[in-house]
């Protein structure tokens, strides 16, 4: 199916707005009758809060897992590793005018989209003798350096990106299909089933606490 | 004279603020000057060099406004003088030893100069907002914890503390245990990020905004000590602060579509980074609650402008222009170009107006003088220059990102013409910045002229009502409301990117038209809103 990922996202929000509306409606009904007492919120609240941060120490590792990247040690370009090509990326302090992975400074290329164009070592290897010390990059590179932050962006074009950046080659699509997106466990289908009702709990939550906040005062 | 000697303390550290803020503006003049002419500073200072003190100075200085918030309401808190002022005399000579030592080391980065001891960078860390080395991170945990330690012996037992207190303690600790993560070296880019924003992140969407929301709600409850307004400042820094963390804490996903994260980010990230418009607006509307709540005039009115100033770009900076790229559909489009920084700017210059407030607020009591006219006069001419020259530049940001969606992810355009296409909106940036650096003169003068000169005569009167549509609160919740129209329109334009209409047949007009709809109308509405609340105060309309 060609719009699922758009079917997930944006049905959790109908089903959560709605279902809010709904208890909203039955409260304020049993309200206006007086017969119900303040919605214990500072308990809800606590215990949401205290949901999140348990979401988010979960979630953490399964964010980092190191099967669904290159590791850094292992890309290797004429016996440097991208592991000695960021330690330079961070020396000369990249980020303050490209973005990696889309973050960054916006005064020069993304590295990223540049891997990726260039496709192999020796091309990106090329650009980077070619640019090197002229008013571009106005500093100099040593002939270790270079090899090794063309071992870092041989790192960076294999990152799995969810498609980002918007290219021809990815069909100027991200959400393709859980076939061939889902790397891991945790990102197919089943998964998002409960990533759904997740999203729909959090909704019913915030939408719901808005519209008692403001008629409560 | 305030009324305990120790608040004094807290002036030397304002001063410091105010540097740095003159410091962050010039580099960003700098930066513009960059799109300008890229040759005239390349290779004595490069633009990776110019930026990292326009970030390092901003955060610098919100640090230091923070400490002199910090130490100017203690004392007033716990009615007695600062415990160990020694020690605080020695944080502010070690807050000038840090600033001058981050921005002398920064230059290194010019020639990759760096010192790495047990795999961390100790000079230039390298990476966006955590440029400092690991050197001077370790002084800046020691600030910390002499602030934590001086602030924890002043005030009386946990048990007696307002909740706005509360609200300010525990958002300071977490600036300060969240700069941590950000800071450390890890070998893959993606963890790196990943931690990374857990800094960048948590702190706007968290542990500021419950300070500033904490500070306050006390500046609100010491000017107005009626214990109605303590119960609505109470529940209302209880509600924000349980609906911000609630779609914060994992609304951090939206930094975790494209950095090589699981896809489910892209659902549990994205719906409720969408939902963190709801305690922003709430904000916005309850606010307009608390000003009908005041019953006497508000005298310091620049004070008073510049929270209105964190409220207003609070909710169309951060919620609103966040909204429009927060949907993995539009963020798609817009991620890693200047949308971005459209949004950064408004967000950040809210945090720098709360900064702002509370030194406004803290003057005229520290300084022991009367406000005078001259004193409102200048500080709401430097509100005004500020804000609408801040809505300029991040209007033109967004825009010119727009027209870069274009150019360089879909005709994928070598990036030489990608700064081509950018050029005609960066007059637009540069005038906005002049704008905010005239309005940073008047602030300045305003501030120093009180502290230096003697003021005399001409006190400040409150304003005669004045009745127009921008001095009234009337039709402040349809404004509210109209902005998300406005930014669901901006929705529509960069997700239209997408369609067939623009990728395959070229329709332009579709999402530059949409955009500048929406830029436009939301900056036109923030200058109106905030308008509404702060003159509505201002001139009285409270009081019917």
């Amino acid at each position: 199916m060609k719009y699922i990922y758009e079917l997930f996202f944006f049905s959790s929000f109908i089903v959560g707005i709605a279902i809010a509306l709904a208890l909203y409606v039955y409260y304020a009904r049993k309200a206006k009758r007086a017969e119900v007492d303040e919605i214990p919120f500072e308990r809800l609240g606590k215990f949401v809060v205290a949901f999140s941060i348990l979401m988010i120490v979960i979630l953490t590792p399964l964010s980092l897992d190191p099967k669904r990247n290159p590791d850094p040690e292992a890309v290797t370009y004429n016996g440097k590793t991208a592991l000695d090509g960021w330690k330079v990326a961070i020396d000369y302090n990249c980020m303050g005018c490209h973005t990696i992975v889309g973050n960054g400074a916006y005064y020069a290329p993304e590295l990223v989209y540049i891997a990726r164009k260039a496709g192999d070592g020796d091309t990106i290897k090329k650009l980077l003798e070619t640019y090197a010390g002229t008013k571009y990059m106005p500093f100099y590179l040593s002939e270790e350096e270079i090899d090794a932050l063309t071992a870092w962006m041989l790192y960076l074009k294999d990152l799995n990106t969810n498609n980002w950046p918007p290219m021809k080659e990815n069909d100027y699509s991200f959400a393709t299909s859980f076939e061939k997106n889902a790397v891991r466990w945790y990102e197919s289908f089943d998964a998002w089933v409960g990533y759904w009702i997740l999203t729909v709990f959090f909704t019913v939550f915030l939408v719901f606490s808005m519209f008692y906040w403001y008629t409560r005062g | 004279m305030p009324e305990y000697r120790s608040q004094m303390l807290a002036l030397p550290f304002a001063v410091i603020a105010l540097i740095l803020f003159f410091v962050q503006l010039v580099a960003g003049g700098l930066l513009a000057l960059y799109y300008l002419n890229p040759d005239l500073l390349s290779g004595i200072a490069n633009f990776n060099l110019v930026r990292a003190y326009h970030i390092n100075a901003l955060i610098l200085w919100l640090f230091a406004a923070t400490f002199a918030a910090v130490f100017y309401l203690t004392p007033i808190l716990s009615k007695r003088d600062l415990w160990g002022q020694s020690l605080v005399k020695l944080l502010a000579i070690v807050f000038v030893f840090v600033v001058v030592g981050i921005f002398a080391t920064l230059p290194l980065m010019q020639t990759g100069t760096n010192i790495w001891i047990a795999n961390q960078p100790m000079l230039v860390e390298g990476k966006e907002y955590v440029e400092a080395g690991r050197l001077w991170d370790i002084f800046i945990l020691i600030g910390f914890i002499i602030v934590a330690v001086v602030v924890l012996k002043t005030l009386p037992s946990p048990k007696e503390w307002p909740l706005a207190l509360w609200a300010l303690v525990i958002g300071a600790a977490g600036t300060f245990l969240l700069y941590i993560p950000g800071n450390l070296f890890f070998k893959s880019v993606v963890a790196s990020e990943y931690f990374r924003w857990w800094t960048v992140h948590y702190w706007v969407e968290g542990s500021l905004e419950i300070a500033y929301a904490g500070a306050i709600g006390l500046v609100l409850m010491l000017l107005i000590p009626d214990p109605r307004v303590k119960k609505v400042v109470d529940k209302y820094i209880f509600y924000d602060v349980i609906l911000a963390a609630t779609s914060g804490i994992i609304g951090q996903g939206h930094h975790y579509f494209w950095i090589g994260t699981p896809t489910f980010w892209i659902m549990l990230g994205g719906v409720i980074s969408v939902l963190e418009i709801v305690p922003l607006a709430l904000m916005a509307l309850e606010s307009l609650r608390i000003a009908k709540e005041l019953k006497q005039p508000f005298l310091n009115i620049p004070s008073l402008y510049f929270m209105v100033g964190i409220l207003i770009f609070g909710f169309i900076g951060v919620a609103l222009l966040g909204l429009m790229q927060t949907w993995p559909w539009t963020n798609w489009w817009e991620h890693g170009t200047w949308v971005t920084p459209s949004h950064a700017h408004e967000c950040m210059m809210a945090f720098a107006m709360g900064a702002i407030a509370l030194i406004y607020f803290a003057l005229p009591d520290l300084t022991g003088k009367p406000i005078d006219r001259t004193f409102v006069s200048w500080g709401k001419k430097a509100f005004w220059l500020m804000f609408i020259g801040q809505v300029i530049l991040a209007t033109s940001f967004g825009l010119a990102g727009t027209v870069q969606i274009y150019h360089y992810w879909i005709l994928s355009e070598p990036w030489q013409k990608v700064l081509e296409a950018r050029f005609p909106f960066v007059p637009g940036i540069v005038f906005g910045g002049a704008m905010v650096f005239l309005g940073y003169l008047y602030l300045a003068a305003s501030m120093f002229r009180h502290i230096l000169m003697p003021v005399e005569g001409e006190e400040y009167k409150p304003a005669a009502a004045k009745r127009s549509f921008l001095t009234t609160f009337d039709h402040f919740p349809f404004l509210v409301v109209l902005a998300v129209f406005f930014s669901l329109i901006g929705t529509t334009g960069l997700w239209s990117f997408s369609s067939s209409a623009v990728l395959e047949f070229g329709n332009l007009w579709i999402p530059f038209t949409l955009s500048a709809i929406a830029y436009v109308g939301l900056g036109v509405l923030a200058v109106i809103m905030a308008s509404k609340l702060a003159r509505g105060i201002e001139y009285g309309h409270y009081l019917e």
